[in-house]
């Protein structure tokens, strides 16, 4: 018995229908520090809090997929080792493939039927960030035609050209050899082994193509991105965490707790705002102070950060004192006419809207809802209290 | 006229629920659907009212909040909040209110419970006052 087989054992019987909450929450209570679970992402680095030097066994990440996945999901439990080639289906399973090796140049190729057009700024790009420990092993398939072997790369492309601009002369891939596929195999894919046993390499090629670059990629997040670069001490991405931590916020992937950042892309646009200086971040920790201060047990809400960080922004370059003051005003204003911050933003929108609609409005109309947020809080601000001169709103309406 | 009402499993746990409602009188009439009023006349223990979107907004945190005390998703499950009663979840959700700024009233106390009888009395306060 394996170990997802034990895992499926021990876990507790229950005549009750599956219910995932609760086979998270049980899953998450066996650990000192408790972190989310949810199907769009497990949050490891909390995780990783329980273990020495925060380094997690796979097999604890595992079991949490199990958990997360349910009892309807079926894993192949059954001990596999792939170590001297796999069957590549199911069928007698005389194929050992993939295969591992080293080739020499004149024996890579590239067929277009199942492979992308080359981009020659990418292979710039990557061989200006080139580095001999991060080459993903190309992946190929090798067929014998008329007697010659030929790897015909189908992903990792860009990666062995430029291995080649470093001046490689031996080159790792990871292959499919179609010779030693059994017959049933490729009849089972709807190809004649002894005609079409090229067709059949180049369809499966193909197929793995797109699985890989398309059908199952999942894009880096910002927020992943956000978290490695913070840990590999990105300047931009520690002045970030510099200001989140002054206001006691926190990066997080989901909106679940008091202070938490998870509009990352945005996030940074607002800290890239400038003074004349050049000095980045300034208006975005005033705007992230004022929302801790004012809403301090709210998530920060992207419409309401991010139109105050362009209103103090504005402000600034037009030479325009925001005193301490006209926070003071805004917090009332917004307050008590609004409440909550998601209810100020939604409902600021709205009143845009239904002057915009309505012709009840002057001015140049928005063309994104942070700017129609920052004339919404100049317009209430001059309506209701006109104290501090602001910049002008380019959409004037009565909100 | 938009509500956030709390009130106790009437069968005796002390589990919670917290939902949201425009039509108290139809929401009430759905839970009486369950038993009888002799045997229990379905209430709001507590209630706050605002606008739509206040009370909407209130609920999302309030889910947010409780998260694993919510032990069960789906209809019907949602709203229950596990080992609280609903004095504690009045409390936590007086808590969120004051955190999240949140521009809801609370009910006043002769209107409470909130019940089929006393229902219109309230609507009626509402409307003087508001």
């Amino acid at each position: 018995m394996n170990t997802t087989q034990q895992f499926l054992a021990t876990a507790p019987a229950t005549q009750r229908k599956y219910n995932k909450k609760q086979a998270i929450r049980e899953f998450v209570s066996k650990f000192k520090i408790q972190f989310d679970m949810k199907d769009d992402a497990i949050d490891l680095r909390t995780m990783a809090n329980n273990y020495d030097n925060g380094i997690i066994p796979l097999e604890d990440i595992h079991r949490a997929l199990l958990t997360v996945l349910g009892p309807n999901f079926k894993p192949q439990a059954f001990d596999y080792d792939p170590s001297e080639g796999v069957e590549i289906t199911i069928g007698n399973g005389t194929a050992l493939n993939p295969k591992f090796a080293y080739i020499n140049w004149d024996e890579a190729y590239l067929w277009p039927i199942f492979q992308r057009d080359v981009a020659p700024n990418h292979s710039g790009k990557i061989y200006g960030d080139f580095d001999a420990t991060c080459v993903i092993v190309p992946c190929a398939i090798k067929f014998t035609i008329k007697g010659k072997v030929y790897y015909c790369i189908w992903d990792g492309h860009h990666t062995i050209q430029v291995c080649r601009l470093k001046g490689y002369n031996k080159f790792p891939v990871w292959f499919i050899d179609t010779d030693i596929i059994a017959d049933d195999i490729i009849v089972k894919a709807g190809f004649n082994p002894k005609t079409e046993r090229i067709e059949y390499g180049c369809w499966l090629a193909g197929h793995n193509m797109i699985r890989i670059n398309s059908k199952n990629k999942r894009k880096l997040s910002p927020y992943d991105e956000f978290m490695i670069k913070l840990e590999t001490r990105d300047a931009d991405a520690v002045a970030m965490m510099n200001i989140l931590r002054k206001s006691n916020c926190t990066p997080k992937r989901h909106a679940t707790m008091a202070g938490a950042f998870t509009q990352i892309k945005s996030g940074q646009e607002c800290f890239e705002l400038a003074d004349t200086y050049g000095n980045k971040g300034q208006y975005w920790d005033r705007a992230l102070n004022f929302h801790r201060t004012v809403w301090p047990k709210a998530p920060l809400e992207l419409e309401v950060f991010r139109p105050l960080s362009i209103l103090y922004h504005k402000a600034a370059t037009q030479g325009l004192a925001l005193d301490a003051q006209f926070d003071k005003e805004l917090e009332a204003l917004l307050v008590d006419t609004y409440g909550d911050p998601s209810t100020v933003q939604e409902t600021i929108k709205e009143s845009y809207w239904d002057a915009y609609y309505n012709n009840k409005g002057t001015g140049r109309p928005a063309e994104h809802d942070k700017t129609r947020v920052v004339d919404g809080m100049i317009n209430l601000y001059n309506q209701k209290v006109n104290r501090a001169t602001l910049p002008p709103a380019e959409y004037i309406w009565k909100v | 006229m938009h509500l956030l009402y709390i009130f106790q499993d009437p069968l005796g746990s002390n589990d919670s629920k917290a939902g949201k409602t425009s039509h108290p009188d139809v929401r009430l009439g759905v839970y009486q659907n369950s038993y009888s009023a002799r045997s229990h006349l379905a209430q709001f223990d507590y209630a706050f009212y605002g606008s739509k979107k206040a009370v909407d907004n209130l609920e999302k945190a309030i889910k947010t909040d409780f998260d694993w005390d919510i032990e069960q998703d789906g209809r019907g499950f949602s709203e229950w909040i596990g080992h609280h009663t609903s004095a504690q979840v009045l409390e936590k959700v007086e808590d969120i209110i004051e955190g999240y700024r949140s521009k809801v009233k609370k009910i006043p106390e002769k209107f409470l419970p909130l019940n089929i009888n006393n229902l219109e009395s309230f609507k009626e306060w509402l409307t003087d006052t508001e």
